[in-house]
């Protein structure tokens, strides 16, 4: 295959993913809003059109038909007459699946002929809900004819002056009239038809009203169609591959650290100004929503459920929050496995949370929401909980921590992602992948991010996940510690105190804390301060609070994070660099893993 | 430069007869390295440096706005230690995605060595100086002996410095 189909191919398996997530989302919500239904299922039947074209295109005839028999059935299904329950639209979805799952092996570069049974079987059950609803023959053809129609009356609102469209809008509208006389078939005038982007079955005396109309305004009005076709107003997008989204990035990082090495008052240079603007449009360009991740995870949540025999009631929130394309893309698979987990050890079978006095249907809410430079993604469901001590039992058990060990609530609760730690003993199709909470911890924590689980036994549990907003830039507090310069994220500083103000304990004849206002703060040592009286910043992780030593706190700024390359890998308690305006490097450091050491935890994080 | 009488690089078959290196010193000996391996030569300057990473690695430098590695190439041999000083060089070289910088005592020159002259490195043991296990082989440049480094092996061979990049606590 040469090397433009390839590419060709690629774009179409991108476009395809979203096309189909976006005709299950337009299905669902044609079964649950009546009033907007047809809108919704004409939503849907756009995308499946296009991607059958496509699929045409490049002979994918699999896809080709699958989409085909998927979009008649939609075609259909914009009559007004008909009602879209979940017995016409789950044929659908499983056809959406099946679509999805064969552009997905396409773009990995596999055959498709595994996939010609399933796909055969869901071209049948479609056909046969197809006959269910279907028409005579006449009303086919009066159906196809509505199609054109809208055709013509879209191409109309686009170019108000083309003649020839009007006219084949009213010779077709003649037509119909002709072979569909009864005047039922013809929608009522407009009122509920609010939303619909083009009157799916407009009366032929509509679209001779609508003439004297379109050529008063042509002259004044842009666009005409803006009255009658959806006001709201449509984002549009370019595909931009994104090498080139990252050089803009990185040229602008390099612009900004140039200009605040040359601009001498800071702030008020409108050179430094600009700068910084470019820089927050250049960060933007990277930002995505989180709504695709969160419909695919619906469909896990659907699937996941329906193999499990659980009823799952499904609440989205935040869906427009906005993270780097990075983070989103690499929180997907963990946040993927914490839902197949919530619904697999969480939320009880039907029968079972009848019993326990619960609704027979489980809550499961994922929100997503910005906080203080991070994100934090939640999954709580209501399910049965975790106990911390069948946690902290079961990780005695298996040597992760010494039988005498005693830990507090919350820290029984982080052994579930204690390295080896999986309490699921049957291998299940769902949960047990060989992939556990570990796993899903450090693919957190490779993006600087942090997950958290609370419970309450019998009520259900909750997933914490926070991530940086960015990878590759953060609000930073720099200081100078033993002749280095060092940054540490600013969420997770906490204050800045003067040592010699407060009392130090020590242990073992070292300082080991320092006591402020009847609270002990224990040391963490970045590097060894030249003074003899340093400050000390207080740093906060979770619960956690800690003093750093440092010679001179240099102040907040914001800043470019730099990794230190692919030589030296992950480094411990180092979570990057930053260039100074001097030239210097600061070593931006992870407040979580540093305290990790001193609150005696490293052990479970290793 | 070229030490042989034929004007042409290539030979019959178009595969080369000789191998450009740039040669520095470390302590008394000459090394050389690949030229293709080699992107830049820098004066010493501050490095910054990077808590639990191996030994050698000395930290890392701002190289205008790259941030790069920088390893004490004597450390990494096993050789004494030395003061830097104003001849002191960083060599950057690139193997597969990595820049990492090389810290040496200073760099001599570019050698153009004919494949005849290169013989496979000495056994371990013998009296060449460190870094036995990083070479590709001993060129002869007239009466003169470099000690060519393999690059890629001078980075990520684990086994040859005593060192455990991955687990440099170990």
């Amino acid at each position: 295959m040469d090397d433009e189909l390839l590419e060709f191919r690629a774009e179409f398996c991108a476009e395809a993913a979203e096309s189909l997530t976006k005709a299950e989302t337009a299905l669902r919500e044609a079964v649950a809003e009546p009033t907007t239904r047809q809108s919704s299922v004409e939503a849907a039947f756009r995308e499946l059109h296009s991607i059958k074209g496509v699929a045409a295109a490049l002979g994918l005839d699999l896809i080709r038909d699958l989409a085909h028999e998927a979009e008649s059935l939609l075609a259909r299904l914009k009559d007004p007459e008909l009602d879209v329950d979940d017995g016409i639209a789950a044929p659908l979805i499983e056809a959406f699946g099946l679509l999805a799952d064969m552009v997905s092996a396409l773009s990995d570069s596999e055959e498709l002929d595994a996939y010609a049974a399933p796909a055969a079987d869901a071209i049948t059950a479609l056909g046969a809900v197809l006959a269910a609803v279907s028409q005579s023959p006449a009303e086919a053809l009066v159906a196809k004819l509505a199609m054109v129609e809208e055709a013509l009356l879209v191409a109309k609102q686009q170019r108000p002056t083309v003649k020839m469209v009007e006219a084949a809008l009213v010779a077709l509208g003649a037509v119909r009239g002709e072979l569909d006389p009864s005047a039922k078939a013809l929608p009522a005038p407009a009122e509920d038809q609010v939303d619909e982007p083009a009157p799916a079955e407009p009366a032929a005396n509509e679209v001779a009203q609508s003439e004297p109309e379109a050529t008063e305004e042509t002259p004044t009005e842009e666009k005409p169609a803006k009255d009658d076709a959806p006001s709201k107003a449509v984002k549009e997008y370019v595909r931009i591959e994104l090498g080139r989204v990252d050089r803009v990035f990185n040229l602008v990082g390099e612009l900004l650290a140039r200009v605040d090495k040359t601009s001498q008052s800071d702030a008020s240079d409108p050179m430094h100004r600009v700068a910084n603007e470019l820089h927050g449009a250049a960060l933007g360009l990277r930002m995505v929503p989180m709504e695709p991740t969160f419909r695919r995870l619906r469909r896990v949540v659907r699937d996941t459920a329906r193999l499990l025999g659980r009823k799952v009631d499904l609440h989205l929130e935040g869906i427009d929050t906005e993270v780097d394309r990075t983070v989103a893309q690499g929180i997907t698979d963990p946040l993927v496995h914490i839902v197949r987990n919530a619904i697999d050890h969480g939320i009880e079978p039907p029968d079972v949370r009848v019993a326990a006095g619960k609704p027979a249907m489980g809550r499961l809410t994922i929100s997503a929401e910005q906080k203080a430079g991070e994100v934090e993604l939640a999954i709580s469901d209501d399910g049965k909980g975790i106990d911390p001590q069948f946690l902290l039992a079961a990780a005695k058990r298996k040597g992760i921590i010494p039988e005498n060990c005693e830990l507090e609530r919350s820290e029984c609760f982080r052994l579930l992602f204690a390295s080896g730690f999986s309490t699921a003993k049957k291998v299940s199709e769902v949960s047990g992948r060989g992939v556990g909470m570990d796993v899903v911890r450090k693919n957190v924590e490779a993006m600087r991010g942090s997950i958290d689980v609370e419970s309450t036994i019998g009520q259900g549990s909750r997933f914490t996940i926070r991530l940086p907003l960015s990878l590759s830039s953060m609000e930073a507090m720099f200081f100078r510690v033993g002749g280095g310069v060092f940054a540490i994220p600013l969420h997770s500083v906490f204050g800045v105190i003067r040592t010699a103000d407060h009392t130090v304990i020590t242990a073992h004849g070292k300082p080991a804390s320092l006591r402020i206002r009847g609270s002990l703060y224990p040391f963490v040592h970045v590097a060894e301060p030249n003074t003899s009286a340093p400050s000390g910043l207080i740093i906060e992780d979770r619960d956690r609070k800690a003093v750093v030593p440092v010679d001179q706190v240099l102040g907040p700024a914001a800043t470019i994070v730099k990794t230190l390359g692919s030589y030296l890998g992950t480094v411990p308690r180092v979570a990057g660099c930053t260039m100074m305006k001097s030239g210097e490097i600061a070593l931006l450091l992870d407040p979580r893993l540093m305290m990790d050491a001193v609150f005696g935890l490293a052990s479970l994080a290793a | 430069m070229s030490s042989h009488n034929d004007p042409m690089l290539e030979g019959d078959e178009g595969a080369p007869r000789s191998q450009m290196f740039l040669t520095f010193m470390l302590g008394g000996e000459s090394y050389g390295l690949a030229i293709t391996a080699v992107t830049e030569i820098i004066g010493f300057q501050s490095i910054t440096p990077v808590p639990d990473v191996a030994p050698y690695v000395r930290g890392i430098i701002n190289l205008r706005g790259k941030v790069v590695p920088v390893m004490d190439v004597r450390e990494r041999f096993g050789m004494d230690a030395r003061d830097y000083d104003a001849r002191t060089c960083i060599i950057v070289i690139q193997v597969r995605e990595s820049s990492v910088g090389l810290i040496v005592d200073t760099v001599s020159e570019v050698v153009d060595i004919d494949l005849s002259q290169i013989e496979a490195p000495p056994s371990m043991g013998s009296a060449a100086g460190g870094g036995q296990g990083f070479m590709m082989g001993v060129g002869k440049v007239e009466d003169e002996v470099k000690l060519l480094l393999d690059a890629n092996r001078l980075l990520f061979d684990d086994n040859l410095g005593g060192f455990d990049l991955a687990n440099p606590a170990a």
